[in-house]
């Protein structure tokens, strides 16, 4: 029987590995492509419109560290620059604002680094000459401005960026990139000026009075609309109402700032600058940060590759099921013929349902089933019909034997009328011959029914009535029998039988006929010496037996027949001058005989040394002879008639 | 035996005729009427008419069986109690069981008993049937 159903458990296996692997591989290229997406460098020129503008702002931020919107007075947005990279942003911001400010004739104009520390320059001739004008400005190298110095008080700052501020054509500061900042009160606070700067940073050490004067200070901001206004301010309360009170548009995102405002209904992290126009705040660049909107785009590109992922797992693992299915149900139709033809259901036709390795075996194997079906029948019918041949044969012997017995019953009883009648004055020939015309044809009597006996075993129609008898009541019938055939012979019969009652469960008659057989043998294969006859109770595979030899001191069986002994027709190479007409059926008969009661019949034997044959036959329980005795106690209605 | 004393009537039914003369000159010898019958009709037909005092049957006979004859004799009100002794060629315990189940008095088989040896049988039977 073919067991092995295990394949199924290992293509699940392979294919869950498969769907895992696919679904890591669609997720990492998901994930970068999105994130490149989202890193991605976006300029936006002149051309760029509101919307462009949105979905830059929308980018992830957390890499996106800075950005700048420059508007005009009618809002319209001239230019924008956003970048991950800082460096990036140096190098290209400063070119842009130079050229926005030519182009674009921009006299405010505002660059802030939100990640960096930016700080306000007012007037500084420091760093640019005594008087920094536009043109003079415009002049100036980036890695003048990178390499230039700043000392205020006692402080150097050092600048990295700078972005001027123009009113009316004339610089009225600049935007510069310092990491002095822990100075900054300071140096706002020396400025006493009307062009104020603010700037703060959540994790610098600024001191809670200037916190304070931010406060203030954007509290009243009417009085700061002609000023530039830096921040990189913590979210603090009030700054949402400055700006909206200043009806600016507030944009643009930042980085580091870990607290929120809400505009137009957005919660937004912001830090932002304004753009001047001429006097007048034209508008603001915040560094805001549209957290939800961009946490929903991140959440949105996660469910999206989720999504994609339980689909593909979905589509995937679909596939592979319907693939497997049909394969494995297939397959395992297969297996179930197989083991079904196997059983000998040879009718079964596999459906072939396609071209696969699968298709090909199921029509080898109805091929291989309709192949064996049809040997199968010619074989049952060759089958039959030895059957019937042996059948007819053996019901032939039969039919012959009877009709044998008839005539030979004849010759028989003529022979012993004569014989027994004391008036027909035989002389001693013919007396002579008629004894052996009737000794022949009783032997011609005897293997007739031999022959009937082999062929009812052969035909399984011996009939075993077993059943609890005293084995030492056969006793007499055996040894009157035994004494008749010695008695012109130099032989003794010895029976040695210790025991007063042994009660087997055997077939009486058939024990009869055995033993006789047995003892027959004895006598005829010895000239002289003791046939001793003897049992003896043994214990075999729990169950108990009465072993009853016959042993006699005869010719014996040479050793490489005994094997043969109990075959039909066979007889002992060393016995054939003493054999007077024996079949060779006689042992095969009891063999089969005792095996049949559930004994057995066993030879010892030594050539020129005699033979010790045993039957072994099973003694009755208890519970058998109890019923036995029952049964012979109970008055036998035929009896009871007959007398 | 004594002349005037009715004979004993011995019916013998078998299809073998020289069987039958064998039995008949045998049973003749000791004494007995012998009427024989070559066929099962014959013999339930002359079981009525002799009334023996014991029939002798065989089994294995054409068209009517040895057992066709012993249930017509048994079931005949007249003669169910002629003792009946099978002497036949079968030598199987299960016809011996049959025959004896079936209302047989003894069962025998040729070859195995010589006709002196019936003669003995058939006076046990007789002597049985009578005793009861």
């Amino acid at each position: 029987m073919l067991k092995n159903y295990s394949i199924s458990t290992r293509l699940s296996f392979t294919q869950i590995v498969s769907i895992i692997l696919l679904c890591a591989a669609f997720f990492i290229f998901g994930y970068v492509n999105v994130n490149d997406f989202l890193n991605r460098d976006i300029e936006i020129n002149n051309n760029t419109t509101e919307k462009d503008f949105e979905n830059l702002v929308n980018r992830d931020t957390n890499t996106l560290t800075a950005s700048a919107r420059i508007f005009t007075s009618d809002n319209a947005i001239k230019s924008v620059y956003a970048t991950q990279d800082r460096e990036a942003l140096y190098e290209k911001v400063l070119p842009l604002y130079t050229r926005l400010v030519t182009n674009n004739g921009l006299e405010n104009i505002i660059f802030i680094d939100t990640g960096g520390k930016v700080f306000l320059r007012m007037n500084d001739k420091n760093s640019f000459g005594d008087e920094i004008t536009r043109e003079s400005f415009l002049k100036t190298q980036k890695t003048q401005i990178m390499t230039s110095g700043l000392e205020l008080g006692k402080t150097v700052f050092a600048i990295r960026v700078v972005a001027p501020i123009f009113e009316s054509g004339k610089l009225l500061g600049y935007v510069e990139f310092s990491e002095g900042i822990d100075h900054f009160v300071e140096m706002v606070s020396e400025a006493e000026s009307t062009n104020v700067l603010y700037l703060a940073e959540k994790n610098n050490t600024m001191e809670s009075d200037y916190l304070n004067t931010v406060g203030k200070e954007i509290d009243t901001w009417d009085k700061f609309k002609n000023y530039v206004i830096v921040s990189n301010l913590p979210p603090i309360e009030g700054w949402e109402n400055c700006v909206n009170e200043a009806n600016i548009n507030a944009l643009s995102t930042g980085s580091k700032i870990n607290k929120r405002i809400n505009i137009n209904g957005k919660a937004l992290a912001c830090g932002g600058f304004p753009v001047m126009e001429g006097n007048e705040i034209s508008g603001i660049v915040f560094n805001v940060k549209n957290m939800s909107e961009r946490n929903a785009i991140a959440q949105n590109v996660i469910n999206t590759l989720a999504i994609m992922c339980f689909v593909s797992v979905l589509v995937f693992g679909l596939a592979l099921y319907f693939i497997y299915k049909k394969f494995l149900s297939g397959y395992n139709n297969l297996v179930d013929s197989v083991n079904k033809i196997s059983e000998g259901n040879y009718d079964i036709k596999i459906p072939v349902e396609s071209r696969d390795e699968v298709g090909r075996l199921s029509e080898a194997v109805n091929k291989m089933a309709g192949e064996i079906k049809r040997q199968r029948i010619d074989m049952e019918e060759s089958n039959k019909r030895l059957i019937l041949e042996n059948n007819i044969k053996n019901e032939f012997i039969s039919m012959a034997s009877h009709e044998l017995l008839t005539p030979t019953s004849i010759i028989e009883g003529y022979s012993s009328m004569i014989l027994d009648d004391k008036m027909a004055k035989l002389d001693n020939k013919s007396e002579n011959y008629l004894s052996k015309i009737f000794s022949s044809s009783k032997r011609l009597a005897g293997l007739v029914k031999e022959i009937l006996d082999v062929s009812r075993i052969e035909q399984n129609r011996i009939v075993i009535k077993n059943c609890a008898f005293n084995l030492i009541e056969i006793r007499d019938d055996i040894g009157e029998l035994a004494s008749a055939k010695i008695k012109n012979r130099k032989m003794k019969i010895k029976l040695v039988c210790s025991h007063k009652e042994i009660y087997v469960y055997a077939d009486k008659d058939k024990t009869i006929q055995i033993l006789s057989n047995l003892i027959n043998n004895a006598i005829k294969y010895s000239d002289k010496g003791t046939i001793e006859i003897g049992c003896d109770k043994i214990s075999f595979k729990d169950a108990n037996y009465i072993a009853v030899h016959v042993k006699d001191e005869g010719i014996g069986i040479p050793e490489n027949e005994q094997k043969q002994l109990f075959q039909k027709f066979f007889r002992a190479s060393n016995g054939a001058e003493k054999c007077d007409g024996g079949t060779g059926l006689g042992l095969y008969i009891s063999r089969e005989y005792a095996r049949l009661m559930g004994g057995d019949i066993k030879v010892k034997s030594q050539e020129n040394r005699g033979s010790t044959f045993t039957l072994y036959l099973k003694l009755a329980t208890a519970g058998q002879i109890k019923l036995e005795k029952n049964k012979s106690n109970k008055p036998n209605p035929k009896l009871l008639e007959k007398k | 035996m004594d002349e005037n004393k009715p004979k004993t009537i011995i019916l013998a039914v078998d299809d073998d005729e020289t069987l039958l003369d064998m039995y008949r000159e045998r049973l003749e010898q000791s004494g007995y009427q012998v009427v024989t019958a070559t066929g099962g009709k014959e013999a339930i037909a002359k079981a009525e008419e002799y009334m023996p005092n014991c029939i002798l049957l065989d089994i294995l006979m054409p068209t009517v069986s040895g057992y066709d004859v012993l249930s017509a004799v048994r079931s005949n009100e007249k003669t169910k109690n002629i003792p009946v002794i099978m002497l036949t060629a079968l030598v199987q315990d299960t016809h011996k069981q049959k025959s004896l189940s079936e209302g047989a008095d003894e069962y025998l088989i040729k070859s195995e008993i010589m006709p002196g040896e019936v003669i003995a049988k058939i006076e046990d039977v007789i002597k049985a049937k009578k005793g009861k």
